[in-house]
């Protein structure tokens, strides 16, 4: 008996179901008609329908394909959050590729496009520069006069792909490719530039600026001393050899048999020392638009391996980064090759901290060797209590000040 | 009939929850914590941890202080080895079958032996290992038979020197992979750690890859910044930097549970860096920002 009336309500849930998904569903027909009506107090979008490229839902007043009529819990009655809402039609959109442009990781697709109709095509909210230049703008892109041909018409999309690549730079093809393209490495005048040295197969955009520069040739601002004075053989096997761009020591023992100072931070308890030629882990060994070289963005080059502390800093919950942080300059605090001071800090961090905040040296809650941790039994120095990138405390403090700090140590009160 | 079923359900779920974790991160407390006190005087930074199973003696680097600190079987301090003041800042350190110390030295970019009995300090014979001159020593390791592992960071390889620190060869040859740390297991199986990867290896004797585990990521399971790894008999224990954990997977490379956390007072990390288990399966760490080594069993 009970097995049969069980049975009994099993189909009864089944058939509501099936009643309930069939039913709930919008049917094409009955969505003109009832999202048509949409369209009555939304006056702006009457005009926009009527646009060539209109997205394909909403030309076909499929509004509740991306709205609630009703309620919701997002901005503009939108069923989700616009990342995922956008990537439920268009996957895969820069997600299979290796790096993804920062809209895209974010779901933030409306800094590009327009949900309902636009002008221009792709639903773009604007056209090439006008679009590209609204975020990376023109002041950082060109650092002088002379313009790249596509970077000066805005034709950004010829070399990068705006939703993701496997490339760093969101290059269309990788870096050894995508010049040549354009560019023959094979002719006379190429090969007199590159004092006969063949470049084919190399990165041209590591001595080049591929949007502008100061001059004619686009080579970066900053050049490399032996390569200013086109004394290539400083570093390099002569032209002639068998292996013309090979190296005449081995990895960074080239880089070091002039930079001394910084092969003695090598030394040191914490380094940075990796890989057979690790200083172009950072550095560029030709040009560069960085001060020291730098193969881009100090940030950037930085977080390429920390990616956790990039994770860290854009945290939500993280509302006090230090200044330093802020300006992405993680060389205020730390020595890139190496320190003996822990954390890879250039200096002992009472020292280093009290650089910039002088009142606190001479005025602080007690500090140094005689005053001890009570908790770890070693000696308390800035970092015992505030962290030295990020908090979701005021004044970067590890607790909360008003009191949970202090009783960390001060149990009794 | 139902109401009876649900009260044992309820009960036995009551029970699911103690029972998994009995055995598991529960059963792993804090011992000790070997620190600054008025015998050591302060700790700078801790390089490597060695615990010498023939004297069970431990033994580790306060590298700032440029001294080998040595304490007996029950953590009761013993000496501190201060070769003439030759030892620059050493990093990782083992103790060799016959009893000389191997300490890495990264101002001399070598590793230094030290013979206390014959009273010599040296540093470890290159000569055949092809590429010497860019050879920088990271960590190092002693697997039962006594020989001794080491990462040539410069290379991207791991030398193998027998137990009388005659070189013997590359296990693995100059690879992409970037190796922060290693240990060899009772069976010879040797295992590597990749920070900025967030990837253990596995390989056997020949240096040929068994199995592969680990990556960076947000979830519990998921690596910051892992920086050091050790074996017991049946457990893989890693240690993650930034998230002051240490994680333990099992040996297929399966994450089973992690344990300790931030935090100053004793069982709680900052910033720990490495970590040595010895044969009777006491876990060392090396908790850096806490200038102490933090024993756990």
């Amino acid at each position: 008996m009970w097995q049969k009336k069980k049975l009994l309500y099993i189909c009864i849930f089944l058939l509501l179901a099936l009643i309930y998904a069939f039913a709930g569903g919008v049917h094409p027909a009955t969505a003109e008609t009832s999202f048509k009506k949409c369209l009555e107090c939304h006056k702006n979008q009457q005009k926009e329908i009527k646009l060539k490229g209109a997205h394909a839902p909403f030309k076909n007043f499929n509004c509740g394909s991306c709205h609630n009529p009703h309620a919701s819990k997002h901005k503009s009655l939108v069923k989700k959050e616009i990342g995922s809402l956008c990537k439920s039609c268009h996957k895969g959109k820069g997600v299979k590729q290796k790096f993804s442009h920062d809209p895209v990781k974010k779901g933030n697709c409306l800094e590009c496009h327009d949900p309902h109709a636009s002008k221009d095509r792709n639903l773009l909210v604007a056209k090439g520069k006008g679009l590209c230049f609204k975020c990376h703008k023109a002041e950082s892109i060109f650092p002088g006069k002379i313009k790249h041909e596509p970077a000066r018409k805005g034709l950004c999309l010829k070399c990068h792909n705006p939703h993701g690549s496997d490339d760093f730079s969101l290059l269309r093809k990788n870096k050894e490719k995508i010049c040549i393209s354009c560019h023959s490495t094979e002719n006379a005048k190429t090969k007199k530039a590159h004092k006969f040295y063949s470049v084919s197969g190399t990165e041209c955009v590591s001595c080049h600026n591929p949007h502008g520069a100061k001059k004619d040739d686009l080579i970066k601002q900053n050049k490399h001393k032996p390569f200013a004075k086109g004394n290539c053989q400083k570093c390099h096997n002569s032209p002639e050899s068998s292996n013309p761009l090979g190296l005449n020591k081995k990895g960074s023992l080239v880089c070091l048999q002039c930079h001394k100072k910084v092969d003695e931070d090598f030394n040191k308890i914490n380094n940075h020392f990796f890989d057979g030629v690790f200083c172009i882990n950072c550095h560029n060994p030709h040009a560069s638009d960085q001060s020291g070289m730098k193969k881009g963005v100090l940030k950037k080059i930085c977080f390429n391996c920390h990616q956790d502390t990039k994770w860290r800093m854009s945290d939500k919950k993280t509302k006090f980064l230090h200044p330093e942080v802020k300006k992405g300059n993680c060389n205020g605090c730390h020595d890139p090759h190496g320190s003996n001071i822990r954390l890879l800090l250039v200096n002992n961090e009472l020292i280093l901290c009290t650089s910039c905040h002088k009142r606190h040296a001479s005025f602080s809650h007690p500090i140094g060797d005689s005053a001890i941790d009570p908790r770890s039994k070693r000696d308390i120095s800035c970092i015992t209590c505030h962290t030295l990138m990020a908090s979701k405390h005021e004044f970067s403090l590890r607790f909360d000040g008003k009191k949970e700090l202090c009783i960390q140590c001060h149990i009794s009160y | 009939m139902i109401k009876k079923y649900i009260l044992v359900l309820n009960i036995f779920m009551l029970l699911i929850v103690p029972l998994k974790a009995y055995g598991k991160k529960d059963a792993i407390n804090i011992i000790t914590t070997l620190g600054s006190n008025q015998d050591i005087g302060i700790l700078g930074l801790i390089g490597g941890v060695f615990f010498d199973e023939i004297k069970k003696r431990l033994y580790f680097t306060d590298s700032s202080n440029c001294r080998i600190l040595s304490y007996d079987s029950e953590f009761n301090y013993l000496s501190a080895l201060h070769p003439k003041g030759d030892l620059k800042n050493p990093t990782s350190i083992l103790r060799t079958i016959d009893g000389r110390f191997l300490v890495v030295e990264p101002s001399k970019r070598n590793v230094v032996v030290i013979d206390v009995v014959q009273k010599l300090i040296n540093t470890l014979d290159l000569a055949e290992v092809s590429d010497s001159a860019t050879f920088n020593p990271g960590r190092m390791t002693i697997d039962s038979d006594g020989n001794i592992y080491i990462i040539d960071r410069a290379n991207n390889r791991i030398l193998v020197f027998n137990s009388n620190l005659k070189f013997n060869k590359e296990v693995i040859k100059k690879s992409k992979i970037r190796f922060n740390d290693i240990k060899v297991d009772r069976q010879g199986y040797i295992y590597t750690l990749s920070t900025l990867e967030g990837v253990a290896r596995k390989y056997d004797k020949s240096g040929k890859k068994i199995l592969e585990f680990g990556r960076r990521g947000k979830s519990r399971d998921e690596f910051s910044f892992p920086t050091s790894l050790a074996v017991d008999k049946g457990l893989i224990y890693i240690v993650d930097q930034h998230k002051n954990k240490i994680f333990v997977f099992d040996r297929k490379g399966k994450f089973v549970f992690n344990f300790s956390g931030l935090g100053w007072i004793e069982g709680r990390l900052s910033m720990p860096s490495y970590i040595f288990i010895n044969n009777s399966n006491t876990i060392f760490v090396v908790d850096r920002d806490n200038s102490r080594v933090s024993i756990f069993k």
